[in-house]
């Protein structure tokens, strides 16, 4: 099993595209998805260690696919970031219910979600 | 009991009988003992004028008697003068009492007539309450259910913002931060961040345009479209879009002209968004669009061979912001606005919009614009039409009146002297009206249907618009007149009733009042009552019409009715010979707000002015020439 740092699932492609140019950039093993259900299939074959998931997505969305994930036995358990445009204080709650570890809102910055991966994954 | 009998017959016939025991009986007769008593008693309880001229001929035939006939045991003169003037004492102390006890039963009858007047006017009072409760409840409930879409489109707004924004942003720092990009990653960052920023800007025109049609200000510049020329536009402009995705893009040819009455610009909207939506969603095959006739409308139609629509998602797509997600894996871009905004159009024009679908098969979307009808009435406005032109300087007088037939008379006898007119049915459409087109003043129809009515008031007292009210009749053939001398409203009291019968200068007049609601004319009837004057309650205009027949009154009052039974019972009474030329007074539900001029027919010489507009006329030009 081929093993990588970062999984990013948006069906933005302009997003998936910023993100996994400033990751590459920066020497990590990034993988893409363009809906949940790609997302799901590449997490349990990859097994990432960080991953980026939009809340709305094409057949499977993002809360579905953070409890599939959280629920994997013997599975791997990513460190899930929801980067999503939804900002409201309920929509943060739902994903934290989900199992998310994290909760952040578009627009963001490329440095500070760098920043962020880099202190999680040590380097 | 009946008065005669009461006050004459009776006392009248226990005279020969007081006569026949005082002879019969004598002096000793044990009869006399009942006697004064007996005065007392009838004094009471019957007329004590007649009781007292009986006793006067009782005491005369006495005298007589004793002069005459002297009987055995009749007693002398002296005895009988006596016993007269104690009759005399007896029937004035009765008559006191009995005058007394009449005036306390009227002031009785008075109050409780009052109170049961105040009742009845508290319990019509507690109903209207329980009604305005209701309503202001539902008002309440449809307010917050309105907050929380306002709500939630606010949330989808921020949200549909943020995906543009958030990929200018991500690109712009990275461009910013990075100084070793090659030029094509350059320029490949700048037109990402170039198309992001165009699809804002769409999304906030599309956002704009909604909000605009929302609020209703969108001016809607209806005219005569020619519906298949109209598809053939719109597919030219269309085509190229079709072309590149290697798709058909056709028009469905009606064999006859379709006119449609619609705003032409906005019709082109509707179409554009629903072929560019169906070019998008489509990868093979085409597009076809066409128009059809219907009963009333026509029925445009936009089909295409694409994915389809789940059937749980054909509501929704009508909803602002909600996009076709699953069942298209790169989803086309779009604001997500397009659907709701066609919607809007198509229904401010009065029509609908559907979609058929079948997922793998295709979408036809369909939707109805009204028929282009050639005998239009102009006065049926879409709020923001202006009238085209105005006379003279004069803006237009904005008449309001449920009945056409009087709208069309009062229309024709206001041009024929030169003033522009607009029209509405009903307070609410007119109050629209007024709201977009500018006008110089309102005539109103008074009815009992009060909806709209403050708020067209409060909207001509804040624009300083005169408003005149009446109710106006129109006996054929086609006179329009004022019938009314002067309006009565609720609750009812002698300071606005009075004042209005004073001109007539008559102390004691008869009225016959006319009303289906007995505690409203029992009501008027008291008022008028306590001031002397005489009045016969009707429930129906044919007792109305027999009863005058025999005898005449003053002044006609008719109680609160619906337009059309009022327009029977005035034609009525203004038909009949005895009544015609009678004071009318009408009765209405409450006073209008305090600008607002009811204008009545006057009387002059205590002669009604019959036919004709003159009063308001001199109303209208007295204000407009000011």
């Amino acid at each position: 099993m081929k093993e990588i740092d970062i999984l990013i699932a948006d069906d933005e492609p302009h997003i998936v595209r910023a993100l996994s140019f400033i990751f590459s950039r920066e020497g990590f093993r990034v993988e893409t998805a363009a809906d949940g259900e790609e997302a799901l299939q590449k997490c349990r074959r990859f097994a990432p260690r960080v991953a980026f998931f939009d809340l709305i997505m094409p057949r499977l969305d993002g809360l579905e696919l953070c409890r599939e994930i959280k629920s994997d036995r013997g599975g791997c358990h990513p460190y899930v970031i929801i980067l999503t445009c939804k900002g409201q204080d309920v929509d943060r709650e739902n994903c934290l219910k989900a199992g998310a570890n994290e909760f952040m809102t578009k627009p963001f910055s490329p440095s500070e979600v760098l920043g962020k991966v880099r202190s999680l994954l040590d380097r | 009991m009946n008065d005669k009998l009461r006050n004459i017959v009776l006392p009248l016939t226990i005279l020969p009988l007081l006569v026949a025991c005082s002879y019969t009986g004598g002096v000793s007769s044990p009869f006399r003992f009942f006697f004064f008593p007996l005065v007392l008693l009838l004094s009471l309880y019957l007329a004590p004028a007649t009781v007292f001229l009986s006793g006067v001929i009782f005491s005369s035939v006495q005298v007589v008697l004793a002069i005459f006939a002297r009987p055995a045991d009749m007693p002398s003169l002296p005895g009988i003068v006596a016993e007269f003037v104690c009759y005399l004492l007896t029937t004035w102390a009765a008559t006191r009492i009995a005058g007394s006890r009449a005036e306390e039963a009227k002031r009785f009858r008075l109050a409780e007539a009052t109170f049961q007047g105040l009742g009845n006017e508290l319990s019509h009072r507690t109903t209207n309450l329980q009604t305005a409760l209701d309503a202001l409840s539902q008002a309440h409930d449809r307010l917050q259910d309105l907050d929380r879409n306002k709500t939630a489109f606010l949330a989808n707004v921020a949200h549909e913002l943020r995906t543009p924004l958030s990929g200018i942003r991500a690109y712009s720092e990275m461009l910013l931060t990075y100084n070793d990009l090659d030029s094509a990653t350059q320029r490949e960052f700048t037109e990402i961040m170039q198309n992001e920023s165009v699809r804002m800007t769409n999304l906030v025109n599309e956002l704009l345009n909604l909000i605009k049609i929302e609020t209703g200000k969108v001016e809607l510049a209806t005219g005569r479209v020619n519906a298949a020329e109209l598809i053939g536009e719109c597919i030219s402009i269309m085509k190229p879009m079709a072309a590149t995705k290697g798709l058909t893009l056709d028009a469905v040819s009606a064999s006859a002209v379709i006119w449609v009455n619609a705003d032409i610009e906005q019709l082109k909207q509707v179409l554009i968004n629903l072929i560019n939506n169906a070019i998008k969603f489509t990868q093979t095959g085409g597009v076809t669009v066409g128009v059809l006739r219907r009963e009333k409308s026509a029925e445009f139609f936009v089909a295409d061979t694409g994915e389809g629509i789940f059937p749980e998602e054909q509501e929704k797509i009508f909803q602002e912001f909600y996009r076709v997600l699953d069942s298209v894996p790169n989803r086309p871009a779009g604001t997500g606005l397009g659907l709701s905004i066609c919607k809007k159009i198509v229904e401010i024009h009065g029509g609908t919009i559907t979609v058929e679908s079948a997922v793998g098969k295709g979408s036809t979307f369909r939707f109805t614009i009204p028929l282009f009808q050639s005998g239009e009435p102009s006065f049926l406005m879409a709020p923001g039409e202006k009238p085209k032109r105005h006379h003279d300087g004069f803006r237009p007088i904005l008449v309001v009146i449920r009945n056409t037939v009087k709208w069309m008379c009062l229309r024709k006898c206001l041009e024929e002297l030169g003033y522009k007119t607009v029209g509405a049915l009903t307070y609410e459409k007119a109050c629209d009206l007024a709201k977009t087109t500018p006008i110089d003043l309102i005539v109103a129809e008074l009815t009992n249907n009060r909806d709209g009515l403050e708020s067209l008031a409060a909207l001509a007292y804040t624009e300083g618009t005169p408003f005149f009210m009446a109710y106006f009749h129109v006996s054929p053939p086609e006179i329009i007149s004022l019938p009314m001398t002067g309006y009565i409203w609720k609750p009812f009291n002698g300071y606005q009733i009075l004042p209005l019968i004073e001109p007539f200068k008559k102390k004691r007049m008869t009225f016959v009042i006319i009303s289906a609601d007995m505690d409203e004319s029992r009501m008027l009837q008291m008022i008028l009552g306590t001031e002397g004057h005489a009045t016969s309650l009707f429930v129906t205009v044919e007792s109305l019409i027999q009863s005058s027949a025999s005898s005449s009154p003053d002044a006609v009052i008719i109680g609160s009715y619906d337009e059309e039974a009022l327009d029977i019972i005035v034609g009525r009474v203004r038909a009949h010979k005895g009544l015609a030329l009678k004071p009318l007074f009408l009765v209405i539900e409450a006073k209008p707000a305090n600008h607002v001029r009811l204008v009545t027919a006057s009387f002059q010489d205590k002669k009604p002015l019959l036919f004709g507009l003159s009063p308001l006329i001199q109303e209208i030009e007295g204000v407009l020439l000011k």
